[in-house]
């Protein structure tokens, strides 16, 4: 089995690129890291944003009370999820552009009506450089992270990136 | 080339910028949350004389709209007053480092003359990551999850 260096899908042994994101299976064709912060970038995997739990919700919760839980956490966004499947994310981006004014005569609405589906999900062992083009080509400002069976084991944000990167700058001096 | 060296010289002003949305103080909330919606812009600079008076963002509109206040009142009671602004020729890891510490997802930008020039957000520092460094970003695959169904093969 051969890990891909990229996006951490497994591979049979003796491919040449990964069956998950089609890059080639080995990292050696690229030229070494030049400061801590391109290491950090190039080297460093998920897991060392150290991913907390998402917070969840289930298709059915009102919107209105999804709102609130938004606001009360002081969180940017919910996973909708059914038991630790994700299905879908729910933002302040999506309450902007899809409730607006009408969000009092909608609260009542499932979630599920406004939510974002089947986001983009990563694996924790898929490398940083890899969520940063991930979050660019959607727009996303958060990624889950799931296991390898798709169950939901963390998130990540943009600025949890951010913060890795100004960590590996200080370091840089 | 060096990340670091490239945050500490390029100026914000080299980012994708959003184009400011300037409303003035008496701006109704409902007003405003229209136009965001038709502009597709999460923040709302508040303007008089093509000075930065305050910002209304996304963050603010949600948490008006999660305790279903009246929308018909003006920005100006919503709005967080004279905030953190950047100059054009601030530099990227200047706006890096507000973002993280400050916990802002956005940050106005003015000119030389106080006038809004733009808002950078968070996703055009992503952006300008995949744009500048590293090789590996760019050469990954365009499109997300390339997945074959089964593998193939005997």
């Amino acid at each position: 089995m051969i890990v891909c260096p990229y996006c951490a899908s497994e591979n049979i042994a003796g491919s040449d690129h990964c069956v998950g994101c089609g890059q080639p299976l080995d990292d050696t064709h690229l030229a070494p890291p030049s400061s801590p912060v391109e290491e950090s970038l190039l080297r460093d995997r998920v897991s060392a944003l150290s991913p907390p739990e998402p917070i969840t919700v289930d298709a059915s919760t009102p919107v209105g009370e999804v709102l609130k839980l938004i606001v009360d956490r002081r969180i940017g966004c919910v996973v909708v999820a059914e038991g630790k499947r994700p299905l879908g994310i729910f933002s302040e981006r999506d309450a902007l552009r899809k409730l607006n004014v009408s969000a009092p005569a909608l609260s009542s609405h499932p979630v599920s009506e406004f939510m974002t589906p089947k986001p983009q999900t990563l694996v924790a062992s898929a490398k940083i450089a890899f969520a940063v083009q991930r979050m660019d080509l959607g727009g996303y400002r958060h990624l889950p992270i799931v296991d390898r069976e798709g169950d939901l084991v963390g998130i990540i944000s943009a600025r949890d990136i951010l913060r890795h990167l100004t960590e590996a700058m200080d370091r840089e001096g | 080339m060096n990340v670091r060296l490239n945050l500490d010289t390029e100026t914000v002003d080299q980012c994708e910028l959003d184009a400011p949305l300037c409303l003035s103080r008496q701006t109704t909330v409902a007003d405003a949350l229209g136009q965001m919606k038709e502009a597709n812009s999460a923040t709302v600079l508040i303007c008089k004389d093509e000075k930065v008076l305050g910002i209304f963002t996304e963050r603010d509109a949600l948490k008006l709209l999660a305790t279903g206040a009246s929308f018909d009142v003006p920005l100006e009671e919503c709005m967080t007053p004279d905030p953190v602004i950047l100059h054009a020729q601030d530099k990227v890891g200047k706006a890096i480092h507000l973002m993280v510490e400050g916990g802002y997802r956005r940050l106005p930008i003015v000119d030389d003359n106080g006038k809004p020039a733009g808002v950078i957000k968070m996703e055009a520092i992503m952006h300008y990551l995949v744009e500048h460094f590293p090789t590996v970003i760019h050469t990954l695959p365009p499109e997300p999850h390339q997945t074959t169904e089964s593998r193939e093969g005997a």
